[in-house]
């Protein structure tokens, strides 16, 4: 990041338009989540609106590979995590005389 | 103690020190958060299924989170023009947006705070047939008539039901024995106390203490003279003879009196919330402390009574048409003879709804013209929840598919439009019997999984709004000495805070739709 004054002035656009698009996102969200809920969709736009704060708010676009070290562990670890429940779904609890449906 | 690198960057890792720190940090938070919304999945994914447990739906306001999403946004906005400020050497500005900052943060907990309290104000009753209702202004005062024998555990007794006596309390008598004819012996009048329930515990421990040694003497001086003869080859008598086969046991405080039985010189009735007691049956209840009272339940108090339902979920239902055969089509509409009795409103529970500030269905009565009939404003419940059910179905079969069964047995009853274009709209009354009330409670972790993972994940988030507004509003406040001094080194600092507050706004960036949309 160049720190010139014309530099952050235009950073400082930058992120308005950021913020702008990620409002939008939110509405868009919403309304997607009132005419068809779906999971795919809401989870989605909720991921690229991360991924817009990821990249430009916390300014991941322009790290030291450090950092990106860091977080690829975390990354990878964290998403491990949602799959813990697999065990559960592939192996479930048998009740037999639950009501089905 | 100088801390290196603080602006220039370590050349090993190109990065002034305190940013890799915030990094390591935030990847533990990432794992922490992880685990919780891994933890959620596994709830979700586990519900509705062969355990007969349904996630709750649409039961949070899509307004408050939409609000809350927008807040952060422009606060995560807000945060970085104001660290741009700082390098463009202007502190006033900075200060200017970082207080935004701060004003944003305490909006989003204050949104928070209400969203909190209506939940807290909102209770569940699960039937006996696992229907549930939902709604507001529980009564859960339950009165008990006729007591006459009371029963205490000497050694937890606290007293406690003295309180709940109505009226004068009574004097009680001790049941020392029963005589030949069954008859129970009295002692003498007391007051009943903590301290007088001591005092007789050490009179009577002392006294069984007392009979133990005497025994204990007794039969040590028969056994001696038993073993005597034996030795001398002499007959001996059979109680020398029970005496040989006697063990000497010296005084244990375990062998002191456990219970107290007890009976009021006159009956007393006692009158007390639900949730304050252990057990209750229909002839007896139990105290926390363990002091049972044999009475009966007043025909005044027959079951838990919520003045106005708002949700009624047949998903768990043990029947095969639950829409038309649950318990809560019995029980909704009917009124609380307590509440009816007491005129005035000065019955327990009508405490409890002024000191939680609801009075919104009395007011609305009072607004509409025709009289609040309850029995007619279940009907209506129960047509807006069979409606709303001929609507999913409708629409289902319109995509000439089958209906999600979710969302077929689960409807708010509030309000409801049907095909002429009336709106209806119920404030039922609902009071389940005793015994037909499985559980009970308000929306708090207890209640059920969702509302434990809800509190878990939006409490932890909202400590970290409060935490991060802190940080930030220091840095707004207490800056200047630092901006003067060194304001590369400043706007590393808020660099960091603004990582952390950007990572708390993208939490919620997740939480938002999991929680509020899905």
């Amino acid at each position: 990041m160049a720190d010139t004054p014309e530099q952050i002035l235009k950073d400082m656009k930058k992120y308005w338009l950021i913020g702008w698009i990620l409002l939008g996102c939110t509405v868009l969200t919403v309304v997607v989540a009132w005419v068809t809920p779906s999971i795919t969709i809401g989870l989605g736009i909720a991921t690229v609106k991360a991924g817009l704060v990821a990249v430009i708010f916390m300014h991941l676009s322009d790290e030291k590979s450090l950092i990106y070290k860091v977080l690829i562990y975390t990354v990878f670890f964290a998403i491990g995590l949602m799959f813990l429940t697999l065990l559960a779904l592939y192996d479930p609890i048998i009740a037999p005389s639950s009501r089905s449906y | 103690m100088e801390i290196p690198y603080e602006v220039k960057p370590r050349p090993d890792t190109g990065l002034w020190n305190a940013k890799v720190g915030i990094w390591l940090f935030l990847a533990s938070e990432v794992m922490l958060f992880g685990g919780l919304f891994s933890a959620y999945l596994f709830l979700r994914l586990g519900a509705n299924g062969e355990a007969d447990y349904f996630w709750p739906e649409g039961v949070l306001s899509v307004g408050f989170g939409f609000v809350n999403t927008l807040i952060l946004i422009l606060s995560s906005v807000f945060v970085v023009v104001a660290w741009l400020q700082l390098k463009l050497k202007n502190f006033e500005k900075f200060r200017f947006w970082m207080i935004l900052v701060v004003l944003c943060a305490a909006i989003f907990l204050v949104n928070k705070g209400f969203e909190y309290a209506a939940k807290f104000k909102h209770y569940g009753i699960k039937l006996s047939d696992n229907s549930i209702v939902e709604g507001h202004g529980i009564d859960d005062t339950i009165r008990y008539e006729g007591i006459k024998e009371v029963t205490i555990d000497v050694a937890r007794f606290n007293g406690e039901f003295l309180k709940y006596v109505h009226g004068e309390k009574p004097k009680f008598r001790e049941i020392l024995s029963t005589d030949a004819e069954g008859k129970p012996v009295l002692g003498d009048p007391i007051e009943l106390s903590e301290r007088e329930v001591r005092n007789i515990e050490d009179r009577r421990n002392d006294d069984l203490r007392k009979e133990h040694l005497a025994e204990n003497d007794l039969m040590r001086s028969l056994k001696a003279k038993a073993m005597a003869r034996q030795r001398l080859g002499q007959p001996i008598s059979k109680e020398q003879e029970s005496a040989l086969d006697y063990n000497i046991i010296r005084w244990l405080p375990a062998m002191g009196v456990k219970q107290l039985s007890l009976v009021a010189e006159k009956e007393f009735l006692i009158q007390i919330n639900r949730k304050k007691l252990r057990k209750s049956f229909p002839d007896s209840v139990k105290f926390r402390d363990q002091t049972s009272l044999k009475g009966t339940i007043s025909k005044l108090t027959p079951g838990l009574y919520l003045e106005a339902i708002d949700r009624i979920d047949l998903r768990a239902t043990d029947s095969e048409n639950p829409e038309t055969s649950s318990l809560v089509w019995k029980y909704l509409g009917r009124e609380s003879p307590l509440k009816s009795q007491s005129e005035d409103g000065s019955s327990e529970g009508d405490k409890d709804h002024a000191a939680i500030g609801y009075n919104e269905v009395e007011q609305k009565a009072k607004d509409d013209s025709a009289p609040h009939d309850p029995q007619n404003e279940a009907e209506k419940a129960k047509k807006i929840f069979l409606g709303l059910r001929e609507d999913v179905l409708a629409k289902a079969k319109a995509k000439d598919k089958e209906a999600e069964f979710g969302k077929t047995l689960n409807h708010s009853v509030l309000k409801w439009k049907d095909e002429d274009g009336e709106v209806l709209d119920s404030h039922a009354p609902i009071l389940v019997p005793w015994d037909d009330v499985k559980l009970y409670s308000n929306f708090t972790p207890k209640w059920n999984t969702y509302y434990a993972i809800y509190f878990t994940l939006t409490g932890l988030h909202g400590l970290h709004v409060l935490l991060g507004a802190l940080v930030l509003l220091y840095f707004a406040v207490f800056g200047k000495k630092l901006f003067d001094k060194d304001p590369e080194h400043m706007a590393n600092r808020v660099e960091v805070g603004g990582l952390f507050w950007h990572f708390v706004d993208l939490v919620w960036i997740f939480l938002f739709p999991i929680l509020y949309l899905m």
